[in-house]
């Protein structure tokens, strides 16, 4: 405080109330800050989501838009090669499928003859995202149902069949979905290939790695990544796919890098994964 | 030194805080978020005095870090300290009453800025590849010093009567 009352004088004759003033925001601004980083920022929050967040998520609806008219604008030419590369996974995908048809009906045979229940599919709870991280290096988006909808902390998101990321927070109407490319974010993954398992982790940037592979598990390029299973998370939801395998002389482990995670502001709507 | 009009100041800080935690997020040029927050301050704290420069700093961090919900309280905390700064420096006479030097201010705040997020993320165990690093590095200091070519004119706008020429900056 003394530091600041320097930097008030300076040497010359100052208001009393101006003085005041300087000090009754740094204390205010501390105490909020203080009442939010310890979670115990009801009012302040409350206040956000009845002013601010409604105008927020309109502006996300037209930030959005905007990103999406430039985008197409500037990229025709990379569209053109991203058609051809995606005409290629078709065909590769239509070819899996096939073969998953098969298995398909073998496992329904062997279930029936064997008396095994059909394993039930997850509840899935569709939500829409409303609101982007505001910063660039924390990877976060808020979605349009909560703790009412069935959502808890610690539930996986999907979209277009993969996931994207674990609800972080949950509130009464909306929740926060730590993206898998935010550089904080961890999950156990299996090789769905070799049932090696290790840590995802999400980097700065949007990357996404596999690491604490026993070096002994097998992993190569190609190979799809899932989450392992673990509290709220089921087992089997698809990561991502193996791009390179790096190794170290003499590590016990070794570390993959996956393909990157779909950007932020490419997902619309999310399907929370809430269990059987 | 002039001092700030109060009302056309919070006009144009609302409407900037909700561009920053509205619409630039979800467009995310060159794929930054680009901080409108941080250049609208630096305006401020080389044209206003320090209560009004804190007052600003205090409202701004505030918004983003609630919309944020991570690493709570870090833009308040960097955006008190950048406007003490910066009005000290200005006292110091190293700001002339110009829109430049503000711009290369934006700039040096960017990168102290994206230094000590950094950091933060370091601290709490991220993983924070050395191109991905400065790419981010790169592409935000460009975004930024972008936004403030088109913050810092409304920031002068903004300026009102002249009230206190060459007087306190409190």
């Amino acid at each position: 405080m003394a530091m600041f009352g320097q930097l008030i004088d300076g040497g010359r004759t100052r208001p009393e109330r101006l003085r005041n003033r300087v000090t009754v925001t740094l204390i205010a601004g501390m105490l909020l800050v203080l009442i939010g980083a310890s979670g115990k920022g009801g009012p302040l929050t409350w206040a956000y989501s009845v002013t601010l967040a409604p105008v927020v998520s309109s502006l996300s609806s037209a930030g959005r838009s905007t990103g999406q008219v430039l985008g197409v604008a500037s990229g025709i030419g990379r569209l053109s090669g991203e058609n051809a590369r995606l005409a290629r996974e078709n065909a590769e995908l239509k070819g899996r499928l096939a073969a998953t048809g098969d298995t398909a009906r073998e496992n329904a045979d062997l279930r029936r003859e064997l008396g095994i229940k059909a394993i039930t599919p997850h509840k899935l709870i569709p939500a829409q995202v409303v609101a982007y991280q505001p910063e660039s290096y924390r990877q976060f988006v808020t979605i349009d149902a909560g703790r009412r909808q069935g959502i808890s902390p610690g539930m996986a998101a999907m979209s277009d069949g993969v996931t994207v990321g674990v609800i972080a927070s949950a509130g009464e109407n909306t929740s926060r979905l730590q993206l898998v490319s935010d550089p904080e974010f961890k999950i156990v993954a299996r090789d769905q290939d070799t049932g090696a398992t290790g840590i995802l982790r999400g980097q700065l940037g949007g990357g996404l790695s596999l690491e604490k592979v026993a070096a002994t598990d097998a992993i190569k390029p190609g190979d799809a990544v899932a989450t392992n299973g673990s509290g709220p998370v089921p087992a089997n939801l698809y990561l991502g796919q193996i791009q390179a395998v790096h190794e170290r002389g003499g590590s016990i482990f070794r570390s993959a890098q996956l393909s990157p995670a779909a950007p932020a502001t490419s997902l619309r709507l999310v399907m929370v994964v809430a269990g059987p | 030194m002039t001092e700030l009009s109060g009302l056309r100041l919070g006009l144009v800080g609302l409407f900037v805080l909700l561009l920053q935690i509205g619409f630039v997020p979800a467009w995310r040029p060159l794929g930054v978020v680009p901080d409108l927050g941080l250049v609208l301050l630096v305006a401020i704290s080389v044209w206003a005095s320090l209560s009004t420069a804190l007052v600003a700093a205090v409202a701004l961090g505030l918004g983003v870090d609630l919309a944020s919900q991570v690493n709570f309280g870090f833009h308040t905390g960097f955006y008190v300290l950048l406007a003490i700064v910066l009005t000290t420096v200005t006292r110091a006479g190293f700001f002339i009453d110009r829109a430049g030097p503000v711009v290369l201010a934006v700039a040096g705040a960017t990168l102290v800025e994206v230094l000590a997020m950094l950091a933060v993320l370091f601290l709490g165990g991220a993983h924070l590849p050395p191109g991905a690093v400065a790419g981010l590095l790169l592409r935000q200091l460009a975004v930024n010093v972008v936004a403030g070519a088109i913050i810092v004119p409304l920031s002068v706008w903004a300026r009102g009567t002249r009230r206190s020429e060459g007087g306190a900056i409190i």
